[in-house]
């Protein structure tokens, strides 16, 4: 993590430093993380000391914080057009970061339960998982919804509910996402009814199930119009960032341009030369793999997959000695948390993903994302610790 | 399912990601990566952005007010300077820029490197040529012949083009992101550091139509100019031309009056179609050259134009307000008569040349007197004391609420970007000022004949006399007609609100047209000289003693007609050694009979239907 993090503000220096003549222009953005970065220790070591029980106490007043600050954030003035920040002074928040570990942290407690039913925990997770969501909806910060959807996944795949019940629940979720070509959605409705008949459910549950994914389908274009033109726009935008070229999608053209252009060796520190188009706003924040990747080449952006996988793996080795059914689904979420969230930034700066506001873990800048994440690191090496086995 | 197996399966499950992206990196990295590093070293891939050409603004008959010319424009790329002194050194040689403003130019925009900068606008052929020379040798200089604003009469309404400020800069740069977030749609309209923007005037009132929108080409050509069509080409967006701008202004009725008015001597004239309130005529003098601004502006100049004692940067219609003088007796006329304090006939103090009050003695301008006068007979002969002997009968309250009741101090809401509101001073007020209400009546004898605290634009007065003309209709002053070219589709609605009504019994404002009617055209009115044969004349003069120096400031208001009324002209001439009857009513009078005699037959369809259709 530590490595993470200095790579981070190396970088960040390197991207907002600039060449014209003999002169060169660097932005203080590298201090301010090194500041963040402190900060984000010191909370470590809090959660990290702070006793369980009253860490337990916590859990369900810090989900409503989340909620509440995602509430504010809705009636703040915008910051670069969109309303992710609540001000604080000099420092900006972004409440998204927060509110995904406080409803991981909220969820596994609520799915943790023994002996739950399979209705009591899609009841649960609607109650808890809904809310964020539709707050993030209205931002809009699709970027973040998406990663929810994938925590949200990957705690219920790892809760007691059966897998049955587990395709019922996505099901109409994929009937959305096929409604916009038919040949897919018909493949999906055959693939449903035959994996369902897997499970020797009656012949009613199943043929519900497809009439409801039906409905669905045919429900989709009264939806459809009903939402404003820009609501339309914004969507058709999300999956294919080539409508806006000269916004997300140029962007994304340019950052591959960085990133071929950086070889196997890369042009070397503070070399780079793409950086300092202005087409490339966020080349310190959302951008920055493109940045590692043009002045320390496909050897440097191995180098730092490799890191973060191996971030990753070790998270997952800590289930190996963590028995407890709600600290394994918060691990799980945490987990998902990160490897989506790095995944879908290296996707978006290769240019293979669409162009949604979404930070590098430890990397970009932003002082919430570091300290969210962190928290969530710290929250594993807490239970690591409880368990005494400090790997 | 075992725990450990369960890892293990984990494990391998999140690696799956990580090696899509290792495939897609060793892809564009070392398979591709020689295309993209040629791509990257020579930048061969960009946006050009194309700006819109700027609506031209035209007179009601399609003669040019402002329009494009081309120029030739100095621009620097800062991230190709190689030795930022020796560039700054070679333009401060050859161009009014010094160094230090170069160098604080570029340090502005240091985090843009690849952001171009103007240098400087409209180079002459000469320079051009000089610098064309030498510019090989400063990779990171080069020219562009772009749009520069023209404008074929120098005046104060369609104000001028500069540009853009830092501020300016960062408040569209705001907007513009919010537009874009809500609708993830990159915006046309975007400004770049480099842009020209409505300063003043109509060109500031109008910026949105005028400006257009934005068009983008993506250019991917190689060395040799080939394109190489490494990503989608059909991503190009034309830019959309700002509209045309039909005004109201009949321009030759303009050049007319510019011709006529006196010369070294500043002031305004307003003429307006009484139906509409379209503005036919907008001329404040002293004028300023307006194509400097479209020019780099030297400081010298700008320092000249802001330290002038006439201020000639002031738009004298709408932003300098004047006592109205005795064109304001028309309004102790509606208060008294409304307010039933005398009668059309009552006589008042016999005019002896002066009037005593207390121990002050108020003089008329006739200082043998107009003897014992009726009402409509003191407005004709604008006789001071009928209204010194009036206005002590008359509450200062009253004259108050009057002027609130007639929106005669709100802005007119004409479609200028400023106006000044005008003032008259309250009760209230001259407590405050005075420490008692005992001396107000002194004051007020002063307000009677427009002098003293009352202060009104000549747009005020005019609408005032406009509505007068209209029988009580209040219009709002308006020089927007409409768009032309590519949305002309497009109304914009200047006139939105329903007119407003002058508070005054219709008796009374019958009495008033009557008045001002035979103030212009009986022998011995005092707006005799604004007579014109074949069309009936309405007016009043005015002649305001002021502190600004010896000279008064001369007033005509009034309007005329044929069937109905036409045109309504307010005359205003700073400082000038005469009166309103001698100077600004004849002026008055050559405007209209100019109107009658050239510009009203080639009226046709123009007038009045601006918004018709």
């Amino acid at each position: 993590m530590l490595i993470l993090m200095t790579i981070g503000v190396i970088i960040i220096y390197s991207a907002l430093t600039f060449q014209i003549g003999e002169e060169r222009h660097t932005s203080n953005e590298y201090l301010k993380q090194l500041t963040w970065i402190v900060i984000s220790l010191i909370f470590f070591l809090i959660i990290i000391l702070i006793p369980y029980p009253l860490f337990d106490l916590i859990i369900i007043p810090a989900y409503f914080v989340g909620l509440a600050m995602l509430l504010i954030v809705l009636s703040m003035p915008q910051i670069k057009g969109a309303t992710r920040w609540i001000m604080l002074g000099p420092f900006q928040l972004q409440p998204a970061e927060f509110a995904k570990i406080t409803t991981i942290l909220l969820l596994a407690k609520a799915l943790a339960k023994p002996y739950i039913t399979d209705m009591q925990i899609l009841v649960r997770l609607v109650v808890i998982g809904a809310p964020p969501i539709l707050l993030l909806l209205l931002q809009p910060d699709l970027g973040s919804t998406v990663i929810f959807g994938a925590i949200i996944f990957a705690i219920l795949a790892f809760s007691d509910l059966s897998d049955y019940w587990l395709i019922l629940t996505i099901s109409p979720f994929i009937a959305i996402a096929t409604s916009f070509y038919i040949p897919a959605f018909i493949v999906f409705i055959i693939l449903l009814i035959l994996v369902l008949n897997r499970f020797n459910l009656a012949w009613i549950t199943i043929g519900f199930t497809a009439v409801f994914n039906i409905f669905i389908f045919f429900l989709m274009p009264f939806i459809w119009n009903g939402l404003k033109e820009y609501q339309q726009n914004r969507i058709l935008t999300f999956l294919d960032p080539t409508r806006d070229p000269l916004g997300s999608g140029y962007q994304a053209i340019q950052s591959r341009i960085a990133i071929g252009s950086g070889l196997f060796q890369g042009k070397g520190f503070l070399e780079g030369t793409q950086k300092s188009l202005n087409f490339l706003p966020e080349r310190h924040t959302d951008f920055v793999f493109s940045v590692i990747a043009e002045e320390f080449g496909f050897l440097g952006s191995m180098i730092l997959i490799f890191i973060f996988y191996f971030f990753i793996y070790r998270l997952i080795r800590s289930l190996k000695v963590i028995s407890d059914k709600e600290q394994r689904l918060v691990i799980m979420g945490i987990i998902t948390l990160f490897a989506s969230q790095i995944t879908i930034n290296i996707a978006i700066n290769l240019g293979i993903f669409p162009t949604t506001g979404l930070p590098l873990p430890f990397v970009s800048y932003g002082g919430s994302s570091l300290l969210a994440n962190t928290i969530a690191v710290a929250i594993i090496m807490k239970y690591l610790t409880e368990k005494s086995f400090i790997r | 399912m075992s725990n450990v197996n369960r890892i293990k399966l984990l494990s391998a499950i999140f690696i799956i990601p990580f090696l899509i992206l290792t495939v897609f990196l060793f892809r564009f990295q070392i398979l591709e990566g020689a295309k993209y590093k040629r791509i990257a070293e020579f930048n061969f891939v960009r946006v050009q952005t194309i700006y819109p050409i700027r609506g031209e603004i035209y007179d009601r008959h399609f003669r040019p007010i402002a329009v494009n010319e081309p120029a030739t424009n100095l621009y620097i790329l800062p991230a190709r300077v190689k030795d930022l002194t020796e560039v700054a050194a070679f333009i401060s040689q050859h161009l009014p820029v010094t160094q230090e403003e170069l160098r604080e130019m570029i340090h502005q925009n240091r985090f843009r490197a690849y952001q171009e900068l103007i240098v400087y606008r409209n180079l002459e052929y000469a320079q051009v040529v000089e610098l064309a020379e030498q510019l090989e040798r400063y990779p990171s200089l080069f020219f562009r012949t772009e749009n520069m604003r023209h404008y074929t009469r120098d005046n104060h309404f369609t104000g001028y083009v500069g540009q853009i400020s830092r501020s300016e800069y960062e408040e569209r740069q705001k907007k513009r992101d919010q537009e874009r977030e809500l609708t993830r749609i990159h915006q046309q309209i975007g400004y770049s550091i480099n842009c020209q923007i409505g300063k003043t005037g109509l060109e500031k009132q109008y910026e949105e139509y005028l400006r257009g929108k934005n068009g983008y080409r993506m250019i991917q050509v190689d060395a040799s100019g080939r394109n190489i069509r490494v990503f989608r080409d059909d991503l190009d967006l034309p830019p959309i031309n700002g509209s045309d701008m039909i005004l109201t202004i009949d321009l030759k009725l303009q050049d007319f009056i510019e011709s006529i008015f006196p010369d070294k001597y500043n002031g305004a004239v307003l003429v307006m179609d009484t139906e509409s309130g379209g503005v036919l005529s907008y001329v404040s003098r002293p004028k300023f050259d307006l194509n400097i601004f479209s020019r780099t502006v030297g400081r010298d100049y700008w320092s000249d134009l802001v330290s002038d004692p006439s201020f000639p940067l002031m738009d004298r219609i709408t932003m300098a307000t004047y006592p109205p003088a005795s064109t304001f007796k028309i309004v102790m006329t509606a208060v008294a008569l409304d307010n039933g304090l005398i009668q059309p006939n009552t006589r008042l103090a016999r005019c002896t040349g002066s009037y005593q009050y207390g121990n002050r003695t108020y003089r008329c301008w006739n200082r043998d007197g107009h003897g014992s006068l009726a009402l409509s007979d003191a407005i004709k002969h604008s006789c001071n004391v009928y209204f010194f002997d009036l206005s002590v009968r008359v509450d200062l309250q009253l004259i108050d609420e009057f002027m609130h009741n007639n929106y005669l101090l709100d802005k007119t809401g004409i479609d200028l970007p400023t106006e000044r509101r005008g003032f008259f001073p309250s009760v209230d007020w001259y407590v405050n000022r005075l420490g008692s209400s005992s001396l107000i009546t002194g004051h007020k004898i002063n307000l009677a004949i427009g002098q003293g605290e009352v202060l009104l634009t000549p747009l005020q007065v005019g609408t005032f006399f406009n509505a007068i003309a209209n029988d009580g209709r209040i219009k709002k002053p308006y020089l927007f007609s409409r768009l032309i070219g590519r949305e002309n589709d497009r109304t914009i609605e200047v006139n939105p609100n329903k007119d407003k009504i002058l508070n005054i019994s219709s008796e009374t404002l019958k009495f008033i047209q009557e008045s001002i009617y035979r103030g212009v055209n009986e022998s011995g009115g005092t707006g005799i000289g604004a007579r014109v044969p074949g069309c009936r004349v309405y007016g009043k003069t005015g002649t305001a003693q002021n502190a600004t120096g010896p000279e008064p400031h001369v007033w005509f208001a009034g309007y005329a007609g044929w069937d109905t009324p036409e045109i309504t002209v307010v005359v205003l001439i700073e400082n000038y050694p005469g009166t309103g009857g001698s100077t600004a009513a004849p002026l008055a009078g050559r405007i209209i009979r100019y109107y009658q005699d050239e510009i009203r037959p080639t009226n046709g369809l123009a007038l009045g239907v601006d918004h018709n259709e």
